[in-house]
Parts: structure tokens; C-alpha cells; sequence
């Protein structure tokens, strides 16, 4: 009942920021939610470039991918006003995912709480996952992501990110259902659209071996899902070569995002940087914040080998968080969440800290902005310091939020206060065990 | 920990400590260690190293202000006459306005004029603007200087910048609507014509305002829109010209002190600091120059103070001064970013940077989020503590426990949960459910007040009464009826101290926000509200008129009428008047220069109010 109350409010509220034009204007100009790849103004350049100069090649102003053009281009063609429909309707299918998906993930937790329960340690059932966290948890998820300001922002900038948090919602539905084709399709589409997201296919293995029907060894999974990943792939690309015979304009899009050379500012790490560093070592700093993005999927694969949804919540919070062109839009997807943990939430080390940092950080940054283009007194330094507390933000909720998962993990087998073998010390857990 | 715990319930006096800090840190900043003395920070400007070739007598002066002064002819006509006769190019620019929204709000027109002197020794890409504005009902005598001194100029071949002299009528609107016309944007409610010429980017600006025909010394008005200020390094330039020509310089009517005792000292400077932050608070400009520093061109004003006992200084010295930061910005390579941008300014000759003056106001709201933070940490202890107490009962009774209790938990599983959401429903709401009802409520409130000044001229229909009055009444109802509003929603014990944490939280972040913005307000909002929130936390009964008292008297209303009551001097005959005239004069202020100040008390300030309202009548502990 609340999910709907939530769906309808959430829509009523992008019907009526859509038609408040001095909102939109603002909200489409904010670094914060629009980056050169995501932006919706760069959409509707590319666009008209393509439609009047006729050569698919121009492709200076407009770096996202070609069938998410096509596809606008049409609708703008055809029916403008289906548009804001569309964004509107990739939200709520969103948030309808997400509800499922929640739904359905926590109850299989449930069960297999239930299913080995001998393991569990005496006198833990204060920790455990209630029935009423099934209840409430998929509802306040949906309400989250139909009314937080990220998402809400992120809708009515128009910005594509919302598209690939469609994606990305559809995959965590899929994977919690345990099929590889869906999956892998979701993947597919996502990794077209933003390319980070390839490495969710660690993750697309080790769902499909912990939730499928037919129990198969995790080789084959992995086997499988990458056969799959690739026929999509390729299905895809050729789709996308279809609508613009061309590979260099293919290769764009992923040369943008991998090489950054748009440096306007946005919430990410890369822009300051690589207007700082000189140019002699561009290449070799750029490799080091690619390599950073993707770097961690190999460890936490490891480590997370069985939890392998809180592998895919790690993983997309790390992109959002790393990745070249980051927006609020992509940290709204995992942020919202985070109540799926929220049995973990008693071992959270400094939860007050955290959210308000993210709160001052997300004020300061157009506050910072509004001081250094507009009243021209402060300087880029001081928008840099904003979004870098914002990232900071972002990286200590979510190693707090995987300390906090083990740390309950170790807790339901070994007690709520585990001593030290042998002595009456307890035991501190730290972030590496 | 345990040392933490130990502090915990000493916390208050070490809030207030806090507080009282911040306090003594701040009036600590005009001392002689604190404060730093101006220095140019942009070797470009090169101020008074040049010979001034101004050559106007006083009588000539005189003469053409004389000839402005006709009483035949309008003034705009007089002007461009002669600056036709200089060789200058002249246009002129029609614009309307609209100066009243409460009252007569009628649509009035003005004429700008301007003259360009273009540069000899380069294309138009660069400008300097010297503004004078044409009083409406006095002369400004300005006028005189700087038609001699355009008139010299068009033959001087060292300008490497185009000069522009723009008369601008009807105060900061002309100069508005001259710079949105200039830069090709429209803003409420000015409406301007297009200009007929430009020159280039404009680098830089400044204001003469010269109200009488004998100038005693200059006073410099620094304070732009909404806690802007003019780069130090321009401040600096005009004060030094200034001096080099032998006339004495104020800001804000307050000179260096002499040398005296170090009391005096820091009382004087503090003096000269409270009356800029007072002008700043408000967040509307002392002068023209508000309009350019808007648009990012620093600016200041030059206003000239007769006072007969100090003698004249005459008309020649200024027009040196001017010629002076003319020449001095004619050597400007990029425009001014070297010096600082945010500082208070305690005399002339000093300053106060923001790595000073930030840290006391740090200082006061870290006391708020000290607060807050201890109040975390104590439910977490009370909690750590309770289940402590609980597992040592469960001891004994330990045995099979677990898996018996989880084979419960999971017959629930597939049982129908309405009816449990329907027995949630008859507790207490949580917290956190609380908290959201409070802060949307009070937010909407801060709404109804933004959009109260609508219905102003319905009001004043309905009770028969004039519009000014009529605006102070509704903003007043509305504010009233949000305080019965929100306490109409009971929050339990609980949920007051979860959202008072919030609040703390809360007014943490706003304040240290605007403080950035302008520190003036920041540091006013920061003094007036931190301490009786720090003591507001709910608790005993017994003292919860107490709070109510405390938490009503830092309202945004009774705020205003202690403002009231201070700047009427206790004269009961005009504290009605005066309070009214408050209301009318931020919400036309808001409306007409864009000033931030309504709109934030409406939508910020408010509701965070109503907030720290709304946990005063919160549920609380009965002594006993």
C-alpha cells in the first residue's frame, strides 16, 4: 500500500518539478547532475548536429552512445512530449525493481538464515533478519528512490543516468532470480552505455551459481554468463553499427570515458587532478585512476564469494563513486539501497558522521559554485574541497556499510561479543579479517 | 571511551564554553596581533606613481556644475551637451522600473547617458566605468569633476583602457539596467533598452557621490548584494590615492584611531567592524558599486562628507583621486583576483581575513554540534548499557534459546502482516517518522510564508487598511499560525530528542553556509541562535516554560521587534511604525535588489525555527 502511495508521489512531484521551468533551468545546469556524458543539453546538441549536418561523425559536443540517440531522436521527432514520459517511466520501473528485488532477496535470506540455523551462534536472535525487515525494507527502498532528491534531480535534468540505473536495477532483479540471460543482457546494456559496469560480470557468475534453480558448479556459471554477455554484446554493438556505420563513432564514446578529456567540473576526482597534473604524465596518472575504479572488483569478488548481491551493491557504489564522469545520480542507485543492510546497521561505526558529512558536502557544493562562477570570489579550489568531502562522504558510508555486513556476519556465527580464543578479551574486528 | 563518557555530562558547560569563546575570539579580532595591515597584493596598479596632469581650476569646476545646475534644462540634456563639446561619444539609455510593490507600485521611467573615451593605444577590448549617479532630488556635484576630467582625457594618449562615464538615474536601478543591457541580460524588475554602443569587458568600476559643493574627506562603501565585496586590492588603490592627495579617508565614517591605549584600540576597531557587518547583514549594497560587483566587476563608492568645521578640501583633489584610480586601474594586465575577497574591514589600513575571522564562528557552532554528537552518544551508551543488563538476566535461561526463538521469529514469515502494521499504528510512531512529519511541516510553513506577500492587496481590502500594514499582518498571522500548527502535532519524548539532534544538526550546517556566503549573517544568526538552542533539550517538565520563553524570543519575529525596539531608542510612539516599516522594507528589498534576505528567514530560517518550536512542546520527563 505504501509503495503504491510512494510510486504516485513520486511521480507527482516530476510532473510537477517538469513544469517548473526556473527549477529545471537551475537544476540543468548544475555540475553536480550534469556531466559532458550524461547531459541531457549535450543530447539534444548531438542531436540536431546529426540531423541537419547529415555525417553521423559530429560528435564533438554529444560523447554519449548512439542508440540512446536514435532512440531520443525518435521520440523527439515523433512525439516530444513523450520524452518526460519516458523519464519519468524508467524511474518508476526502477523503483518497481528495486521493490521486487528487495522483496525477493530478503526473503531468500531469510530462508537460508532459517536453513542453517545450527551454525548460528546462541543467543543472536536479537541480530538476525526479521520478517519485518521483508516488509518494510523493499517499501522504504521504493520510497527512496521515487522521492530522494538525487534521483528526483537526476529525473528531471533529463540526464541518462537514469536509464543506466534502470539497467542496473533490472540486473539486481534478474540476479536475485538467478538467471544468466537477463543478466547478462542488463550488463550488456549498461556496460554499452557507461562501460564500468563490465565488471559486474564477477558478480553475474556468482549470482547465477548462489541463486539459480539447477545447481551448476560456479565454472560453468562464469562459463555461461560470459558466453551470454557476449552475444548480447555483440548484438548490441551491431545494432548500434546498424544505426551508424561508422566504428570510430563506437569507439568515441568509450575513448571519452576512459581517457577524461573533458575536464568541467563535476563530484568525481578526475577533473581537478588532470587540470593540475602536466601532461607529460596524463597518461600514466589516467591509467591509475581507471585502474582504481576496476581494481577492486577482483578482491571483493574473493571476499564476497558468497554474498554476492552485497558484491553487486560494492560494486556499483565504487563505480558511482570513481568512475570518470560521476553525477549524484549515480550515487542515488546504491544510497538508496542501503536499507537492504539495515540489519546491519547496529555495527555502523560512525552513521551520524557520515550523513552529515554527505549532507554538508551535497549543500556546500552549489553553495562553493555559486561563490566561484557567479560572485567570482572564491576560486576552483574551493568547489574542489566541496565535492572531494563528498567523495569522502561517499567512500566512508560504503567501507562502513562492508565493515558493518562482516563484522554481523562473524557476529551470527561466533556471538554477539567473541573473545579472543582462550582469554576474556574481546575481540575488536578490524576492516581486513 | 570511558573518557568521553566521563565528559558527557559536563557537556553543556562545555558548550557554553564553546560559545562564549567563539564570542571573545570574535571581538578578539580587531586586536593589533589579529588584524593585518593592507598591503597591494597586484603590482600592476601601481597607485600614485604617476604625475597627476588634472589641470581644472575649482572656479571652472564650479562653473560647469553651474551650467548642469540650469534650471531650464534637464540635467541628462546639459550633460550630453557637454560631453559632446569634449569629444566624447554619447548615448543614452531609456529604462522603466518598478522602485514599490507594497503601496503605489506604479511602473516609472529614467534616462541613463553615458560617454566613452575611447582608448588611443588599443582596440575596445577593455573598460573601466566611472558612475555618477544623478540624484533626484539634489545635484550631484561630482558631475563637474568628471566632465573636466573626461574633457582632459579624450587628448591624453596613455589610456590603454576605454573610459566610460555613465550618469545613471534613480540609484542602483540605472545602474542595473545600464548593466543588464550592457551584458544582454534581463532581470526583474528593471527593463532596459539596448544599449546603442559598447566598449569592452568591463574591468573594473567605481561610484562618486558627491552631495554638497565642498568635499571634508571621503567615505568608502565597500558592501555589495548579499554579502559581496570588492576585491582588497580596489579598496586599497582608492585609500591610498586618497591619502597621497592630502584628504583624509573613512570607511563606514570611521577613521584610523589615533595611538592610544590597547583598550581603546580594539574598542575603536570593533566599533568600525560591527558597522560594516551591520550594513552587511541586511544583504542589500551601501551603493552603486553592489550593482557592478553583481555582475563580478569590482567596485566601490567614493562619497564625499562635508563638514564645515573640517574645512574644504575643494574640487581639484578629488578629481586628482579620481584621476588617480583611473590611472592606477588603466594598468590592470588581468582583471583583480590576486587580493582577498573575503574580509571585514576594521579601519582603513587593516583588515581581517577569512582564515581569522572564520575559526570563533567555528568555535560557536561546533558548540551546537557538540551537542548534538553528545546526544548521540548517549542513547548509544543507554543502549550498549540496556542490552548488557538484558543478556545478564537472559543467563541463565540461555539454553536452546536461540534456535527456539528463531523458529519463532520465522513462523511469521508468510502470516498476513496488516494486522502488525495496524497494531504499529496505536504506539508510538517512531522516531525517525516523527521527525520527517515535523521537518515537512515546518518547511511547508516557511512556504506559506514565502508566498504570503501575494494576497497583500487582498488583505488590505478585507480589513480595510493600508497595504504596508496589511503585508506586516499577514507575515505575522502566518508565522503565528505555524507555531500553532506544528505544536498540534504532539511529539513523544523520544522523537523531541531525535529531531533536536536533527535541528542542532541542522542549524550547524545552514549557518556555517550563509557564513560562507556572509559572514556577517552567518556570525549574527550564529550568536543570536546557538546558545538558547544548546538549551533548549527536552527533558523535565518543570522547566518547559522556561524553553518555551527562551525558544520564542530568538523567533524570527520577536527578532524583529527587539531590531524594532533597539532602533526606535525605546520610543514606544514609533516602535508600531517602525516594525511595520521593517517587514515592508526586507520584502520590497527582496523584490526590488534581489537581496536573499526574506527569501532565506522565509524558507530556511523559519522552519528551522519552527523546528526548535516544535520540540519545546514536546512530551516531557515529570520531576520527581
Amino acid at each position: 500500500m505504501y509503495e503504491i502511495c510512494a510510486l504516485f508521489v513520486g511521480i507527482g512531484l516530476r510532473m510537477w518539478l517538469f513544469r517548473m521551468p526556473r527549477v529545471l533551468l537551475w537544476i540543468s545546469s548544475r555540475p553536480e547532475i550534469e556531466t559532458p556524458l550524461t547531459s541531457w543539453g549535450r543530447l539534444i546538441e548531438g542531436e540536431a548536429l546529426m540531423r541537419n549536418s547529415q555525417s553521423y561523425q559530429n560528435k564533438h559536443s554529444y560523447h554519449g552512445s548512439t542508440l540512446l540517440l536514435a532512440l531520443i531522436s525518435y521520440l523527439n521527432l515523433n512525439a516530444p512530449s513523450s520524452v518526460e514520459i519516458l523519464f519519468i517511466a524508467s524511474d518508476v520501473i526502477s523503483a518497481v525493481a528495486l521493490y521486487l528485488f528487495a522483496q525477493k532477496f530478503l526473503r531468500k535470506e531469510l530462508k537460508s538464515q532459517k536453513e542453517c540455523k545450527e551454525k548460528l551462534f546462541k543467543g543472536v536472535s536479537s541480530i538476525l533478519i526479521k520478517p519485518e525487515h521483508v516488509s518494510k525494507v523493499p517499501t522504504i527502498i521504493c520510497a527512496l528512490y521515487m522521492c530522494n532528491p538525487f534521483s528526483l534531480a537526476t529525473c528531471i535534468s533529463k540526464s541518462s543516468v537514469t536509464f543506466n540505473n534502470l539497467f542496473l536495477a533490472l540486473f539486481l532483479l534478474s540476479a536475485v532470480q538467478g538467471s544468466i540471460w537477463q543478466m547478462a543482457f542488463y550488463v550488456a546494456l549498461s556496460t554499452y552505455e557507461t562501460l564500468y559496469p563490465v565488471q559486474l560480470l564477477l558478480a553475474t557468475g556468482l549470482c547465477a551459481w548462489k541463486y539459480q534453480e539447477k545447481p551448476s558448479t560456479l565454472k560453468i556459471c562464469y562459463l555461461k554468463s560470459l558466453a551470454c554477455f557476449t552475444f548480447w554484446m555483440a548484438l548490441i554493438l551491431t545494432l548500434s553499427f546498424l544505426c551508424e556505420p561508422t566504428t570510430s563513432s563506437l569507439l568515441s564514446h568509450y575513448k571519452f570515458i576512459l581517457s577524461a578529456p573533458d575536464q568541467t567540473p563535476n563530484v568525481g576526482v578526475f577533473w581537478y587532478f588532470f587540470t593540475e597534473v602536466f601532461d607529460h604524465f596524463h597518461t600514466f596518472f589516467i591509467c591509475v585512476f581507471q585502474i582504481n575504479v576496476l581494481i577492486y572488483s577482483i578482491p571483493m569478488s574473493i571476499k564476497l564469494k558468497s554474498h554476492p548481491v552485497f558484491l553487486v551493491f560494492m560494486l556499483i557504489a565504487i563505480t558511482g563513486i570513481f568512475k570518470s564522469y560521476p553525477s549524484v545520480g549515480d550515487a542515488s542507485l546504491w544510497l538508496c539501497l542501503l536499507p537492504l543492510w539495515s540489519h546491519t546497521f547496529s555495527y555502523l561505526r560512525y552513521p551520524s558522521v557520515t550523513g552529515a558529512m554527505l549532507l554538508t558536502s551535497t549543500i556546500l557544493c552549489p553553495v562553493m559554485w555559486h561563490m566561484w562562477i557567479n560572485a567570482h570570489s572564491a576560486n576552483a579550489n574551493f568547489y574542489f574541497a566541496a565535492t572531494l568531502a563528498y567523495t569522502t562522504a561517499l567512500v566512508l558510508i560504503t567501507t562502513d556499510t562492508a565493515m558493518a555486513y562482516l563484522n554481523w556476519h562473524v557476529r551470527i556465527r561466533e556471538g554477539l561479543k567473541p573473545c579472543v580464543a582462550g582469554t576474556s578479551e574481546k575481540a575488536v574486528l578490524r576492516l581486513m579479517n | 571511551m570511558s573518557g568521553l563518557k566521563k565528559l558527557l555530562p559536563r557537556v553543556n558547560k562545555i558548550c557554553i564554553l564553546l560559545y562564549f569563546g567563539g564570542i571573545v575570539g570574535f571581538l578578539l579580532l580587531s586586536h593589533e596581533g589579529i588584524r593585518e595591515n593592507c598591503y597591494f597584493s597586484e603590482n600592476a596598479l601601481l597607485p600614485g606613481l604617476v604625475d597627476s596632469k588634472f589641470s581644472a581650476s575649482d572656479d571652472q569646476i564650479h562653473n560647469i556644475n553651474l551650467d548642469i545646475l540650469d534650471p531650464n534644462s534637464e540635467v541628462t540634456d546639459e550633460l550630453e551637451k557637454f560631453m559632446l563639446r569634449g569629444g566624447l561619444e554619447v548615448y543614452r539609455q531609456k529604462f522603466t522600473f518598478q522602485e514599490k510593490f507594497v503601496g503605489n507600485a506604479r511602473i516609472q521611467n529614467g534616462t541613463n547617458i553615458y560617454g566613452i573615451v575611447r582608448a588611443p593605444r588599443s582596440a575596445s577590448t577593455e573598460c573601466i566605468v566611472i558612475n555618477i549617479p544623478i540624484l533626484n532630488n539634489k545635484h550631484n556635484f561630482a558631475m563637474g569633476i568628471v566632465l573636466a576630467l573626461a574633457k582632459e582625457m579624450r587628448k591624453q594618449f596613455y589610456w590603454a583602457k576605454d573610459v566610460i562615464f555613465l550618469f545613471s538615474e534613480h540609484g542602483s536601478f540605472g545602474a542595473r539596467a545600464w548593466l543588464n543591457a550592457y551584458h544582454g541580460i534581463v532581470s526583474y524588475p528593471v527593463s532596459a533598452n539596448q544599449l546603442p554602443a559598447r566598449a569592452g569587458s568591463i574591468q573594473s568600476a567605481f561610484t562618486v557621490h558627491m552631495e554638497e559643493d565642498a568635499v571634508s574627506f571621503i567615505n568608502l562603501l565597500v558592501e555589495g548584494y548579499n554579502g559581496q565585496l570588492p576585491n582588497l586590492d580596489l579598496f586599497n588603490v582608492a585609500v591610498r590615492l586618497i591619502k597621497i592627495h592630502g584628504m583624509a579617508v573613512s570607511v563606514n565614517y570611521e577613521f584610523v584611531p589615533r595611538q592610544s591605549s590597547a583598550m581603546d584600540d580594539i574598542k575603536s576597531h570593533l566599533g568600525a567592524t560591527l558597522k560594516m557587518m551591520k550594513k552587511q547583514v541586511t544583504g542589500t549594497s551601501s551603493g552603486n558599486h553592489g550593482e557592478f560587483i553583481r555582475h563580478g566587476i569590482e567596485a566601490i563608492t567614493l562619497q564625499t562628507v562635508y563638514n564645515p568645521q573640517w574645512g574644504n578640501a575643494g574640487f581639484v583633489r578629488l578629481g586628482r583621486v579620481i584621476e588617480g584610480i583611473s590611472r592606477s586601474l588603466n594598468n590592470l594586465l588581468e582583471r583583480f583576483h590576486q587580493s582577498f575577497f573575503f574580509y571585514i574591514l576594521p579601519s582603513t589600513d587593516n583588515y581581517i581575513s577569512i582564515g581569522m575571522y572564520m575559526p570563533p564562528l567555528g568555535l560557536m557552532l561546533a558548540a551546537a554540534a557538540i551537542k548534538a554528537l553528545s546526544l548521540i552518544l548517549e542513547a548509544n551508551y543507554v543502549n550498549s548499557e540496556e542490552t548488557d543488563k538484558n543478556e545478564e538476566t537472559k543467563k541463565d535461561s540461555e539454553t536452546k534459546e536461540s534456535v527456539e526463538d528463531i523458529d519463532d521469529i520465522l513462523k511469521d514469515m508468510d502470516s498476513d502482516y496488516a494486522n502488525k502494521e495496524n497494531d504499529n499504528k496505536n504506539s508510538e510512531a517512531p522516531p525517525l517518522q516523527q521527525i520527517l512529519i515535523t521537518m515537512v511541516t515546518s518547511h511547508m510553513m516557511g512556504f506559506l510564508v514565502f508566498y504570503a506577500p501575494v494576497f497583500t492587496e487582498t488583505w488590505s481590502q478585507m480589513f480595510n487598511c493600508p497595504q504596508d500594514i496589511s503585508i506586516t499582518l499577514l507575515l505575522v498571522t502566518v508565522h503565528i499560525a505555524g507555531m500553532f500548527i506544528i505544536t498540534s502535532y504532539r511529539l513523544t519524548l523520544e522523537g523531541g530528542k531525535s529531531l533536536y539532534v536533527v535541528s542542532l544538526l541542522h542549524q550547524g550546517i545552514l549557518f556555517g553556509v550563509v557564513a560562507i556566503i556572509n559572514f556577517s549573517l552567518g556570525m549574527f544568526l550564529a550568536v543570536c541562535y546557538v546558545l538558547p538552542t544548546i538549551l533548549l533539550q527536552p527533558g523535565y517538565m518543570k522547566f518547559n516554560l522556561l524553553r518555551k520563553f527562551v525558544a520564542f524570543l530568538v523567533s524570527p519575529l520577536s527578532i524583529a521587534a527587539l531590531i524594532c525596539l533597539y532602533t526606535c531608542n525605546g520610543n514606544p510612539a514609533t516602535v508600531m511604525s517602525e516594525f511595520v516599516n521593517f517587514h515592508v522594507t526586507v520584502y520590497e528589498q527582496s523584490q526590488t535588489q534581489q537581496s536573499w534576505l526574506f527569501d532565506f528567514i522565509a524558507l530556511l530560517l523559519y522552519p528551522l525555527w519552527l523546528q526548535f518550536w516544535a520540540i519545546t512542546s514536546s512530551e516531557g520527563e515529570i520531576l520527581t
